[in-house]
């Protein structure tokens, strides 16, 4: 039995990745809620964020540079994507899964081509590390769980506050009635595209300093979206983040117990039965 | 009823046709250098593999995005026992063929109670569920290096034994698609509640042609296993799911011979490209990108819609 | 006598919805039935817990004495119960003969084997007869989807008699047809009810006057009325709740 300094620990981690994961899967869900589209390559916006935070900050030096550059980057190149992949295949659902998984070859096959298969990591912009009764703990990491928390916060009042986010529930809820009451749905369907590739770019530049970069790292990510979002239900983001925290203290608790392996396979397991096994919901078909 | 000859029409044709292009893929084995010969050899393979895949895409009308699975199934289905228990190839080739049909059986009974996109999305979380356990099972698989298997066999004598295998699935599937079990599928793909009304069980069928292609693709990853003697789990990873659906699509889904063209032309284009860079696989996705906004019924489907409605 | 077809009690909601409500229903062999009411009344609902689209929520329903209240469409189609839907439901990527061939072999193959072998003289004469028989003979090798929506309601009447089916539950099936039309359709219900029970749900109220031997009025979920088609013009109740709604 592990000891109780080595569980809190592992609940910690748990937090931080969590509010990482949520940070990184929330525009897969947004994909699915209201442009209704399964985004196969969400995870290489991630891979993106992260590469490109490589690049910037070994040119420059800077972190908060990269912090700013990378997402923006990022968030150009997912407009572009809906302009020339999504739109033209008026965001049929089989279809764009198909596409989809060509834009997540073309992009990490492009990163593989200029960045190499290298995995490159850069410093933590701090190092400190703070002390808590059983443990210390990584000030970095502590500091990423904290922004990861309040940008979830800030889409959270953007989605309840603003214009922009009334547009995007009502887009969610039901496109025709929105269409009708004059909501440009396929601006909404941009920014919510744009907006959620942004948020996973800065998790990928977040997670570098821990994790390092290197162009297969989306795939991974693109299989704990999945698993987030039939947890959590689609485009709520709510739902997002209890998913996100219940899969970051699974993964952290199972693997002190299991070969991190084995933990992957039984989550994927549980969530193919969730699938199967609750019809109707948010995962009926639809949009077919 | 004179009509009813006018009916049956284009049986002949369709016939001819198949065998004419298998008797080419005979003829093909004279003229081809012996660097080609192989790569043909592994594109009848892989055509088995896009013809089982076709089975459910095409007829069936679902989207798996794992059927790696099955295709690794047979793999190591049939190669563990060689390595291991010394089997003779022959016997090996049932083993790998049963293990991928009884895989597919039992993946069959959750998934199949979905469809459209769910079931794209779990059986491409079971394929990942059999590609993580090749990894945890990394002492008897040897994953990612892979194993060789102790054979031998001359590069003609495996031409003809894929030919072999291509010819049968090609002629298999072609009837299974005629018959009226494949009618049934097809029903399916194009109403589901209809045909559920005319009195088939959707599930049961669905499991059957399921069953079926997992089948073929255990019997195309055995004799790739066999033939190649080589064993190893990228064969299991997504790639290979998505393989078989960039080269139904290439050749058109819900066409006979749409399976061979696309993996001819995505094998050939692989290669050309793999001689330019490392990062070859750019080409597979530009390729899915163009062919789902250009060619949204592949390139056979097309032809079929301008005036070839007799092409199966 | 025993009825064909009985329903006791059965009740099917939607979330609040009440859309059939404790219905007592019963329909005897070699009778055509006309089920009528205005929209809204739980017609289709009530079609749909006979046909098995749909559970009942509560109830039991029977055929010829055997419980099928749980029983999946497929497994009812075996029994003898075809249907043809409110909007019509064809293989519309296929032709006219390839939808009504579906349906044949359902009724004329036997056993696994069967379905293995391709399709048989036999079979394609069968297609011809039903064709025949809608007056569809013509348009055997057009896409079904291709064809203008009434005669898509035929196709789907074909592939319905195709099945040889002991009962017939047809919604709505003569919206979209012309009056010619009409009137050959009548015919062939008439003739095709010397063999097969007929249940149908339809708004055209001469035809059904004209057609059936007993009519059923549903209104809210309930039946409000069942009789000849006499007394259904003449019954009170009726002309308030329905037909006086126009008029």
């Amino acid at each position: 039995m592990p000891s109780p300094g080595l569980l809190a620990l592992a609940l910690l981690d748990g937090t931080t990745s969590g509010l990482l994961l949520a940070l990184t899967v929330v525009g897969f869900s947004f994909s699915f809620g209201i442009l209704r589209i399964v985004n196969v390559a969400h995870g290489e916006f991630f891979m993106l964020g992260a590469v490109l935070a490589w690049a910037v900050v070994t040119a420059t030096g800077s972190f908060p540079l990269a912090l700013v550059l990378a997402p923006a980057a990022v968030m150009a190149l997912a407009v572009a994507v809906d302009r020339l992949v999504l739109r033209p295949l008026r965001y049929a659902a089989q279809p764009t899964v198909v596409a989809t998984l060509g834009v997540l070859y073309v992009l990490q096959q492009l990163t593989l081509l200029l960045y190499g298969p290298e995995a490159r990591g850069v410093a933590a912009p701090f190092g400190a590390t703070v002390e808590f009764p059983w443990f210390g703990y990584s000030g970095y990491k502590l500091a990423v769980a904290g922004l990861s928390a309040a940008l979830l916060a800030g889409l959270g009042v953007l989605l309840r506050r603003t214009d922009l986010g009334l547009m995007m529930r009502a887009t969610r809820q039901d496109p025709e009635m929105a269409v009708a009451l004059g909501v440009p749905v396929e601006r909404v369907y941009t920014t919510a595209f744009a907006l959620g590739a942004g948020m996973a770019a800065v998790a990928g530049v977040l997670v570098v300093p821990v994790q390092q970069a290197h162009y297969l790292m989306g795939l991974d990510v693109l299989l704990l979206s999945f698993v987030v979002v039939i947890l959590g239900g689609l485009g709520s983001l709510g739902g997002t983040v209890a998913a996100s925290l219940l899969v970051g203290w699974m993964d952290s608790l199972v693997s002190l117990f299991f070969t991190p392996t084995l933990a992957r396979v039984f989550t994927i397991l549980v969530v193919a039965l969730v699938l199967v096994v609750r019809r109707g919901g948010p995962w009926a078909e639809r949009a077919e | 009823m004179g009509r009813a000859s006018g009916m049956r029409s284009g049986k002949h044709r369709v016939w001819g046709l198949h065998l004419g292009v298998l008797g080419g893929l005979g003829v093909l084995q004279f003229v081809l250098p012996p660097y080609h010969l192989g790569v043909v050899t592994r594109i009848l393979l892989f055509s088995t593999y896009a013809l089982a895949y076709n089975l459910l895409l095409g007829y069936t009308g679902l989207l798996s995005l794992g059927h790696a699975l099955y295709f690794a199934a047979g793999m190591y289905g049939a190669g563990l026992p060689v390595y291991y228990l010394g089997l003779e190839a022959p016997q090996a080739f049932p083993v790998g063929v049963l293990g991928s049909a009884v895989m597919a059986a039992l993946v069959g009974i959750p998934a199949l109670r979905t469809t459209g996109l769910r079931f794209s999305i779990v059986t491409l979380l079971f394929g990942q569920t059999g590609y993580l356990l090749t990894l945890y099972f990394n002492r008897i698989t040897w994953a990612d290096q892979g194993l060789s298997l102790p054979l031998q066999v001359p590069p003609v004598l495996r031409y003809h034994l894929a030919l072999l295998l291509f010819g049968v699935s090609l002629l298999g599937s072609l009837w299974i698609v005629r018959s009226p079990f494949g009618r049934v599928l097809v029903g399916l793909r194009e109403h589901e509640e209809r045909t559920h009304l005319l009195g088939y069980d959707p599930f049961l069928y669905r499991w059957v042609a399921h069953v079926l292609s997992g089948a073929l693709c255990g019997a195309a990853g055995a004799a790739y296993a066999l033939l190649f003697a080589y064993v190893g789990n990228a064969f299991a990873s997504v790639l290979y799911s998505v393989y078989p659906l960039l080269w139904v699509l290439v050749g058109g889904a819900g066409t006979a011979l749409g399976p061979l063209l696309g993996v001819a032309l995505v094998t050939y284009a692989v290669e050309v490209a793999s001689g330019l860079t490392h990062a070859y696989l750019v080409v597979v996705g530009a390729a899915l990108i163009c062919l789902i906004r250009v060619f949204p019924q592949g390139i056979l489907g097309s032809l079929r819609k301008r005036g070839g409605r007799w092409l199966p | 006598m025993r009825p064909l077809l009985e329903a006791v009690k059965v009740r099917r909601t939607f979330g609040g919805l009440v859309a059939v409500d404790d219905v007592d229903f019963r329909v005897d062999a070699a009778e055509i039935r006309a089920l009528i009411g205005p929209n809204g009344a739980g017609k289709t609902t009530l079609a749909n817990l006979l046909t098995g689209r749909l559970r009942p929520t509560s109830g039991r329903v029977y055929f010829e004495g055997q419980e099928i209240t749980f029983l999946p469409a497929h497994r009812r189609v075996q029994l003898g119960i075809a249907c043809t839907l409110q909007i019509p439901a064809v293989l519309r990527g296929l032709s006219v003969f390839e939808n009504v061939l579906l349906a044949v072999q359902r009724a004329e193959l036997r056993g696994p084997l069967g379905f293995l072998r391709p399709q048989g003289e036999t079979l394609v004469v069968r297609v011809c007869e039903v064709l025949e028989a809608v007056g569809l003979l013509d348009t055997w090798e057009e896409p079904a989807g291709a064809l203008p929506y009434g005669h898509q309601r035929l196709v789907e009447l074909a592939m319905a008699l195709a099945l040889r089916p002991r009962l017939l539950v047809l919604d709505e099936p003569t919206q979209g047809l012309s009056p010619e039309e009409i009137a050959r359709w009548t015919g062939l219900i008439r003739r095709v009810a010397q063999k097969t029970t007929v249940l149908l749900i339809e708004h055209n109220l001469p035809v059904v006057l004209d057609l059936a031997h007993r009519v059923t009025v549903m209104d809210r979920g309930r039946i409000l009325f069942e009789g000849t088609p006499r007394e259904v013009e003449e019954e009170p109740a009726v002309q308030r709740a329905y037909l006086g709604a126009g008029g």
